[in-house]
Formats: C-alpha cells, sequence, structure tokens
C-alpha cells in the first residue's frame, strides 16, 4: 500500500482507534475508583492519546518523508480530519452520556416500563440541574464559591457562545 | 476540494433553513450533506479524473467536516442546558449565579414533558396501561447506544 494511501486509511480509522482506548481509559478508570469523576474525562484522555499515537504514527507513515510546502499541506489536511472526526466522537459519547431524550429511552429500556411521573423524578429538572453542573464543575469550565457559579473556563464557553450564534444564523433563536 | 464540497452543502443548507425549516430536519440534513456530497463528489470525479488516494482524501475530509458539524447541530437546533448555563453565568459575571436562579432558567425553557412528547411523536415510545414503552423503533433506536456504553464498561444507569 502506497504511504499516502496508509495515512489517509489510518484517519479514517482513528474513530476506532479512539474507540478502543476509550474502552481502556474506561475500565482504568472503574479499577482506579474513579467512578465519581465525569466519565467525559475519561473520553477527552481517550481522544488525547488518540490523537498523539495518530500524529506519531502518521509522521513515521508518511509525513516525515514529505519536504517543504507538500509536509504542511499534508499535515494541516490530517489536523483538520482528526479535529473533525475525534469532536464528532467526543459528541457523540457526550449524548450519551447526558441528552435527555436518549437517557428516557435507556431508562426505559432497563425498566421495561415507566410511568411520567418516575421518568420526571429522574430526569426532570432537579437531575438535567445535577448533572450538568456536575459535569461543568469537573471539566473546570464552572467553579463553585461561597453559594454561587462563576465561569472558569473558557474552551466550552467558546463553544456555547459558537452554537448560540449559528442557533441565530439558522433562525432557531432569536436571542 | 473535499473543503469545497463541504463549503456547497453548508451553503445550501443555511440558504435552505433560512427559507424553509423541514420538518425532519436529521433526515434533511443527512441528505444534504452525504447524497448531495455523494453527487458532488461523482460529478469532480468524471471532471477531474482523480487519482484512487486523492479521491479517498475528497472524500475523507467531506466525511469528517460533515460528521463533526452534523453532530453539533442537535445543539444548536434545541437549545441545550449546557449552553444555556455557561451562556447565563458569562452574561452574570462578576456576580456570578446562584443555584436557584440557574434552576429557574432551566425550569423554564426546558420541560422534561415536552421531551416525553418529541419521543412519543417520532414513534419511539408508547403509552401502555403500566406507563411508557419503548416501540419496536424505540429499542432499536436505543440498542446501538446501550451496547455501545456496555462495551466502554459503563455500570448501567450510570451516567
Amino acid at each position: 500500500m502506497q504511504p499516502q494511501l496508509q495515512y489517509l486509511v489510518l484517519l479514517a480509522l482513528s474513530p476506532l482507534f479512539m474507540f478502543l482506548l476509550h474502552m481502556a481509559t474506561g475500565r482504568l478508570y472503574m479499577a482506579l475508583k474513579l467512578e465519581k469523576a465525569s466519565p467525559l474525562v475519561s473520553a477527552i484522555w481517550a481522544i488525547g492519546l488518540g490523537v498523539v499515537l495518530i500524529a506519531v504514527l502518521s509522521w513515521r507513515l508518511f509525513l516525515g518523508s514529505l519536504n517543504g510546502g507538500e509536509q504542511i499541506v499534508a499535515i494541516l489536511y490530517g489536523a483538520l480530519v482528526l479535529i473533525f472526526l475525534s469532536g464528532a466522537y467526543y459528541i457523540l459519547f457526550a449524548m450519551t452520556e447526558a441528552a435527555r431524550r436518549i437517557k428516557i429511552l435507556q431508562e426505559i429500556y432497563r425498566k421495561g416500563q415507566m410511568t411520567a411521573e418516575e421518568m420526571n423524578r429522574i430526569y426532570g429538572s432537579d437531575s438535567l440541574f445535577s448533572i450538568r453542573i456536575e459535569r461543568l464543575l469537573a471539566l473546570n469550565q464552572i467553579e463553585k464559591k461561597d453559594d454561587r457559579y462563576y465561569l472558569k473556563g473558557n474552551g466550552l464557553y467558546a463553544v456555547a457562545f459558537l452554537v448560540s450564534f449559528w442557533s441565530r444564523i439558522l433562525k432557531f433563536s432569536k436571542n | 476540494m473535499g473543503l469545497g464540497i463541504f463549503a456547497i452543502c453548508m451553503t445550501l443548507h443555511v440558504l435552505l433553513w433560512r427559507i424553509y425549516q423541514p420538518k425532519r430536519h436529521l433526515v434533511a440534513l443527512l441528505s444534504l450533506f452525504f447524497l448531495g456530497g455523494a453527487v458532488l463528489f461523482f460529478a469532480l470525479q468524471i471532471f477531474f479524473k482523480l487519482s484512487f488516494p486523492d479521491a479517498l482524501a475528497v472524500a475523507l475530509l467531506h466525511t469528517a467536516l460533515s460528521c463533526g458539524y452534523i453532530q453539533l447541530y442537535p445543539a444548536s437546533q434545541a437549545q441545550s442546558p449546557s449552553v444555556t448555563i455557561l451562556t447565563t453565568v458569562k452574561k452574570s459575571m462578576p456576580h456570578g449565579m446562584t443555584e436557584n436562579e440557574i434552576r429557574s432558567l432551566l425550569n423554564t425553557e426546558m420541560t422534561f414533558q415536552d421531551r416525553v412528547e418529541d419521543l412519543m411523536a417520532a414513534g419511539l415510545v408508547q403509552h401502555e396501561k403500566k406507563g411508557l414503552s419503548l416501540t419496536k423503533r424505540g429499542r432499536g433506536f436505543i440498542l446501538p447506544f446501550i451496547y455501545y456504553r456496555r462495551m466502554l464498561g459503563i455500570p448501567e444507569g450510570k451516567g
């Protein structure tokens, strides 16, 4: 197989590598009794490790043999593909972790049948609040001081700002 | 070229959504980016006669960008609670917000009942004597997520 083709196949398979690493980091978190940490943290570790591993392999397989402008273009191409595929993997996992519709369906599957009151108790506004706040605290995006919440990190806020902006572009929101 | 195909699909998406928002958002979005993308890809292939690695590079870039965008799209369609919390806490700075202020915001903006009604309208959940249960379609939809989480070693009901 040509080195360029090997590089492309490696990039195309990157979500699979991240999934395998995620299986390992998820179990490591359980073994180290870190269950209380948000599972999103183990996903971030898996994605980070995956990106480093794929970058090293890409360099050895293809990128290291290129020169000048060709090399820069190939690196930028790989970075773009990797950022978007790993982002898609992270959002897929986050969706199984916190999206309300998915959580409701999972819970009904687990219990067979549920009344709306039971579900409201588990996934109503109280649970909605605590899951999101715990997750944002665990990811260091907000902090709690004297019973008040403050913005701490700017990473997720930047994403939230872009999402709100895009929502206005697509005419979903007028705020 | 991959960027070009994605840019064309994205432009069409923004124009279409600003004129008329389809009822089945996700189906329309998937069709536009993947079927529309495939049509553009084959048109370019006939015109430029790309080698196999180059064609793969174009298809991979368009697929990666489309997957990333489609995963982010639901957050802009239905305002996510995390987005609401972060944007309003930011607006409240430097004073911050109390737990009750954030709770009241989530209570008024997102009701649990709306989600259940969405699921029923989509044919994923049905009313039975003892409460709500999954339809065949609902089971088919949720099973991949359940197996995915099992493979990751996450205990059921956690998260």
